[in-house]
C-alpha cells in the first residue's frame, strides 16, 4: 500500500502512476461532494473533472500544513462554487418563488415527523438537496456540512451575510420538508 | 429551534460522510489528457539517484581509463626500446666464456692459431655468428661487430699481464695472423717481430672499439629520436550546439556542452579520449489553454417578499430584497509561455587519427556518446486567475527523453602553444540515434547537431 506523502510526491514528479493512484483515492468521495453541489449528476461530474484538472496542475502548491483530503476538497468546492456562479445568469428565480410557498404551506404541519428523517438513503437526500434552487444549495453545504460561517461563505458567494443566513434558514425549512414528504410518500406507497 | 437545526445538518453530514458514488471512466481520460505530461517515471528522476549514477559513472570511466591506459603496464616493444638490460647480459655472458677460454688457452700455452679457432668456434656457437669463416687468402672476416668487439676489449682487459707476456713469448714462432674485430684485418705477421704484431693488434682493436661505441651512440641517438612515447593529455572544452530537425516544425535548439576530455596517444597517428560533459539546453514550452471566465458584470436588488406595515400615515409596503449578481461568461483561449531546461551528463568515447605538421595538429575522431537526462525543469502552465472554468490545456512542446545515444564526429585544429600548452577548435557533428524528444509528437527519428569544440589541451 503506497502512502499518501509517496503518492503526493510521485503527483509532484509528475509520475502519471500517482495521479491515477490519486484519482482513484479521491474521486468517489470527492464525485459526492460535488453532487451536493450541484443540481445532477453529469454536472457534478464536469466539476470534478475540472476539479482534478486543477489539483494535478497546483498539487504542488501544496503546503502540507493541513489534511490532503481537505486540500482536495477545498479546490473541488471552489470549483463547483464557479460553476454555479458561471450559471447564475442561467438561472430561473421561480423555483424560489414556489420553495418559498412550499415552505410557508406546510411549516407548521410536519414540525413533528421530522426526526425519522434518518431512514432515506443517500441517493434520496442526495437528490433532495439537488433540488433546493443553486444559491440555498450553496449556502446550506457550506454551512451545514462543511462548517463555513456566514462571513466566509458571504465572501465566496458574493452575498452579505444576512442574505446568507436568511438562504441557509429557508434551506433547511425546504429540506426538513421535503424530508417528511418523501417519508409520507414512502409510507403510502408501502 | 437550533436544536431542530442541528439535526438536520447532522442527517446529511452524516448521510453523505460515506457517500461515494462511481466516476464514470471518462472523466479520468478527460483529466489525464489535460494534466502536464512528464518524463516517464524511471531511476534518473530521483535527485540523489541522480547523483550516485553521475558519481558511479565517473568513478568507472576512471578506472577504466586506469587499467586501459596503465602507464606503468611493460609493453613488448620495451625490450626492443630497452635494449640495455638484456645486451649487458648477453655481454656478460659472453665475457664468460670467452674470458674462460681465453685464460684456458694462453694457460695450455697452446698456439696462437688454436687459441683463435678456439675464440672463434667460441664466438660461433654463443653468439650466433652467420659465419666465421676466415678468408685469409682476402684477409677479411665478417663478423658481427658489437659484441665481438666488447666482448675482445673486455676479454683483453681480463687478461693478466703476465699472461699476455706468456702469449708473446712462447707464440713467437708461430704467429701468423693477427685478428680484427669489426673487419678483421688478417696480417701475416711472420716477417714483423711478435711485439709490433700484438701492438698493432691492440691499436686496431682500439679503433674499432672506438668507432662502434661511436656507433651505438648514434644508433640510441636513432632511436631516441624516432621513438614514440605514449602519452597522456587533458582538456577542457566548450562546445556551443545548434541541433537541426529537418522533418518537423520544431524550432531549432541550442545547447551549450562543457567537458573535460582525457585522451591516451598509445602512437604517432592513433589516439582514443573519453570525456565527461554536463549539457545545457532548454525549450520554449507553450501551453495552449482554453477557458471561460466569469466576469462580474454588476448587482440587482431583487424583491423576494413584500409586507405591510400598518402605520398612522396609511398602510406602507415594505420590500424585502436581496442582492443579485450578475455576472458573464466568456471563452478565452490564452497562451502560456514557458521555458523548459535540461540538463544531461555526457560520456562521449572517441577513437581518433592525427598527425602534425609544424606547430599544429590535425585530427578526425569519432565514436559514441551517452546522453543522461539528470535534471529538467518543466514549468506548469501559467494562468493565475482563481475564478475561471479550464476546458482544455494542450501541451504544445514535446517532453525530451531520457537516454539517448549519438555517434560523434570531430574534426580537430589543435594549435601548440608550448611543449605542454594547445589550444582546440573542433566542429562536430552529432548524430541522434533516437530523437531527443517522446516518438509520439516528433517524427523526425534522427536529427543532428553541429557544434563548434573549442578548448585548451594540456600535454602530461
Amino acid at each position: 500500500m503506497i502512502s499518501e506523502q509517496k503518492i503526493v510526491e510521485g503527483c509532484i514528479a509528475g509520475k502519471r502512476l500517482a495521479h491515477n493512484l490519486l484519482y482513484r483515492k479521491y474521486a468517489s468521495k470527492m464525485l459526492g461532494v460535488c453532487m451536493r453541489y450541484c443540481k445532477n449528476k453529469q454536472e457534478a461530474e464536469d466539476v470534478l473533472q475540472d476539479g482534478f484538472i486543477k489539483v494535478f496542475f497546483n498539487i504542488k502548491n501544496f503546503r502540507k500544513e493541513g489534511s490532503f483530503e481537505g486540500w482536495i476538497r477545498r479546490i473541488m468546492i471552489n470549483t463547483a462554487l464557479n460553476n454555479y456562479q458561471s450559471n447564475l445568469k442561467h438561472s430561473n428565480h421561480s423555483d424560489i418563488d414556489d420553495i418559498e410557498e412550499f415552505i410557508n404551506f406546510t411549516e407548521h404541519e410536519n414540525e413533528e415527523k421530522f426526526n425519522s428523517g434518518k431512514i432515506l438513503s443517500n441517493n434520496q437526500l442526495m437528490r433532495i438537496i439537488q433540488s433546493l434552487p443553486c444559491g440555498y444549495r450553496m449556502v446550506f453545504n457550506l454551512y451545514g456540512i462543511e462548517g463555513y460561517s456566514h462571513k466566509e461563505i458571504a465572501n465566496l458567494l458574493n452575498i452579505s451575510e444576512n442574505t446568507s443566513k436568511s438562504q441557509l434558514s429557508k434551506a433547511r425549512k425546504y429540506l426538513k420538508k421535503k424530508i417528511i414528504d418523501v417519508q409520507q410518500k414512502m409510507i403510502i406507497s408501502k | 429551534m437550533k436544536e431542530k437545526y442541528k439535526n438536520i445538518n447532522n442527517l446529511f453530514k452524516q448521510k453523505f460522510e460515506d457517500f461515494k458514488p462511481v466516476p464514470p471512466v471518462h472523466i479520468w481520460d478527460n483529466v489525464k489528457t489535460n494534466i502536464p505530461v512528464y518524463p516517464k517515471n524511471n531511476i534518473f528522476s530521483n535527485y540523489f539517484t541522480k547523483i550516485v549514477i553521475s558519481i558511479i559513472a565517473i568513478i568507472a570511466v576512471f578506472i577504466a581509463g586506469y587499467f586501459i591506459f596503465n602507464p606503468f603496464k611493460s609493453s613488448p616493444d620495451d625490450k626492443i626500446l630497452n635494449p640495455t638490460t638484456d645486451q649487458t647480459k648477453f655481454l656478460f655472458d659472453t665475457n664468460n666464456k670467452i674470458q674462460d677460454v681465453e685464460i684456458t688457452e694462453i694457460k695450455t700455452e697452446d698456439t696462437f692459431a688454436e687459441t683463435e679457432n678456439k675464440i672463434k668456434n667460441n664466438y660461433s656457437e654463443n653468439t650466433e655468428f652467420e659465419t666465421f669463416d676466415a678468408n685469409l687468402s682476402n684477409n677479411k672476416i665478417p663478423v658481427e661487430k658489437t659484441t665481438a668487439n666488447d666482448d675482445l676489449q673486455k676479454n683483453r682487459t681480463n687478461i693478466p699481464e703476465s699472461n699476455t707476456d706468456v702469449l708473446v713469448q712462447n707464440n713467437s714462432d708461430d704467429l701468423t695472423p693477427s685478428i680484427e674485430i669489426g673487419e678483421v684485418k688478417i696480417e701475416n705477421l711472420s716477417d714483423n717481430s711478435e711485439t709490433t704484431a700484438l701492438i698493432k693488434t691492440e691499436e686496431n682493436i682500439e679503433n674499432s672499439d672506438t668507432e662502434i661505441r661511436k656507433e651505438n651512440i648514434d644508433n640510441t641517438k636513432y632511436q631516441n629520436k624516432y621513438r614514440f612515447n605514449p602519452y597522456f593529455s587533458i582538456g577542457a572544452y566548450i562546445t556551443p550546439e545548434f541541433i537541426f530537425y529537418p522533418d518537423d516544425s520544431i524550432p531549432n535548439n541550442q545547447s551549450y556542452n562543457f567537458d573535460v576530455s582525457v585522451s591516451y596517444h598509445f602512437s604517432n597517428y592513433y589516439f582514443i579520449q573519453i570525456g565527461l560533459g554536463i549539457s545545457f539546453s532548454n525549450d520554449d514550452g507553450k501551453y495552449t489553454i482554453d477557458y471561460e471566465r466569469y466576469d462580474y458584470m454588476g448587482s440587482y436588488e431583487d424583491v423576494y417578499n413584500v409586507t405591510f406595515d400598518t402605520t398612522p400615515q396609511g398602510i406602507i409596503p415594505i420590500y424585502h430584497t436581496k442582492t443579485v449578481d450578475v455576472y458573464d461568461s466568456v471563452k478565452h483561449i490564452s497562451i502560456s509561455q514557458t521555458k523548459n531546461k535540461y540538463t544531461y551528463l555526457q560520456i562521449p568515447l572517441l577513437f581518433g587519427y592525427n598527425f602534425s605538421k609544424n606547430k599544429m595538429t590535425y585530427s578526425v575522431k569519432g565514436g559514441p556518446s551517452l546522453s543522461v537526462l539528470l535534471f529538467d525543469n518543466i514549468p506548469a502552465a501559467n494562468l493565475q486567475d482563481e475564478y475561471i472554468k479550464i476546458i482544455r490545456i494542450n501541451q504544445k512542446m514535446p517532453i525530451r527523453i531520457q537516454t539517448n545515444w549519438q555517434f560523434l564526429v570531430n574534426f580537430g585544429f589543435k594549435y601548440r602553444l608550448s611543449d605542454n600548452f594547445s589550444i582546440s577548435m573542433e566542429p562536430s557533428l552529432r548524430y541522434y540515434i533516437r530523437s531527443a524528444y517522446e516518438k509520439k509528437y516528433i517524427t523526425t527519428k534522427h536529427p543532428f547537431s553541429v557544434g563548434l569544440r573549442t578548448g585548451v589541451v594540456y600535454k602530461f
